[in-house]
């Protein structure tokens, strides 16, 4: 299977504190990997670096696809309703509005929120908020899935049926997905590699195969 | 003004520099606010500067000014009144120091009931739902 990212001695520093140590790591195309680690190890840091949306101070990144990323805090503009939070940003992405809207409709299915589409963030729960975000990145027709901690505050019911959805989204479309956690029993129902870091700065301390 | 004024030069001014600092601070906070929470977003979409003002900041400013315009119209109307009196030959401020002058307590009491009764009008028919619409824009 052919490498979609290839990371390679990556560091990364806040000023003088060293955020993650030398991480080297292969992912494969078609691939759902789980990355573990204690709160504030340097997950969140390493996915933003993934996505291309934050700097990092050597070694290298190198990605072959689309990423699209979603983070940790949902941030959909509290005057648009969901839909319209997600046709903008196809918008600004130059994608045209027939094709958002199928891509849009197809996936809302898929994470069971098409009755939602038609409202405010403020008016829904957050984990129908998380799926627009999830959304939100799916109509810009990315290989690889970027998710930040999507399972938390969430029930144990909900995880349990967005786990699935997010397993259906991959086979759909075919994604590589790399989701972060510090819970690793939320990720080993979705992944098929788990890499584990260590405490700040993060170090890969292990690689288990899932599947 | 509203009542009679014949100069509106002076009420005009005076609003005018009343609402625009409280009106600008409110502008500048809700820009820094806006843009810490939807850098992100921007950065995620590739957003350009000009997309991110268009489509992420300026319409975020609305309930943040419609806040700040219903505190800065408050002080304002308060204000030209004062403005009036000393500075326009009619308008409610005007009357109610003519009246007070001529010792037309009557008279006093007339205008400064209109007074209260238009601003708390134009607060509750005006500003209030106003702001309240907007509330749900707010971050």
């Amino acid at each position: 299977m052919e490498t979609i990212i290839r990371v390679r001695d990556l560091v990364k520093r806040y000023g003088e504190d060293l955020v993650l140590d030398h991480i080297t790591l292969d992912i494969r195309k078609g691939e759902s990997i789980g990355i573990v680690g204690p709160n504030g190890a340097g997950k969140s840091t390493f996915l933003r670096v993934l996505a291309g949306i934050e700097p990092y101070d050597s070694g290298t990144v190198e990605v072959d696809g689309s990423i699209g990323f979603v983070p940790q805090e949902t941030v959909l503009l509290p005057w648009r309703t969901l839909r319209g939070n997600i046709l903008l940003a196809a918008k600004i992405r130059g994608i045209e509005r027939h094709v958002a809207e199928k891509i849009l409709e197809e996936n809302a299915e898929i994470l069971a929120i098409s009755g939602y589409l038609d409202m405010y963030p403020s008016q829904v729960s957050g984990g129908t908020a998380r799926k627009a975000q999830i959304l939100m990145a799916l109509v810009l027709n990315p290989d690889i899935l970027l998710l930040d901690e999507p399972f938390t505050g969430l029930d144990m019911e909900t995880i349990e049926s967005f786990q699935a959805q997010i397993k259906e989204l991959k086979e759909v479309h075919n994604l590589t997905i790399i989701t972060v956690s510090h819970m690793m029993d939320e990720l080993m129902e979705i992944s098929d590699r788990l890499i584990m870091f260590t405490h700040k700065p993060a170090r890969i301390r292990r690689i288990l195969q899932v599947k | 003004m509203i009542f009679g004024v014949t100069s509106r030069k002076p009420p005009i001014l005076v609003v005018a520099a009343a609402t625009f600092p409280i009106l600008l601070s409110s502008l500048i906070g809700a820009v820094r606010s806006l843009d810490e929470k939807f850098s992100l977003l921007a950065k995620m979409l590739g957003a350009s500067k000009l997309q991110e003002l268009f489509y992420f900041i300026l319409p975020g400013t609305v309930s943040y000014l419609a806040a700040a315009s219903r505190a800065a119209i408050g002080i304002a109307l308060r204000i030209s009144v004062v403005a009036e009196a000393f500075g326009a030959s009619g308008g409610v401020g005007y009357w109610l120091v003519y009246s007070y002058d001529i010792g037309f307590k009557e008279g006093v009491f007339a205008w400064a009931s209109i007074l209260i009764i238009l601003m708390i009008a134009v607060d509750m028919l005006i500003l209030r739902p106003i702001e309240r619409w907007t509330m749900k824009w707010r971050l």
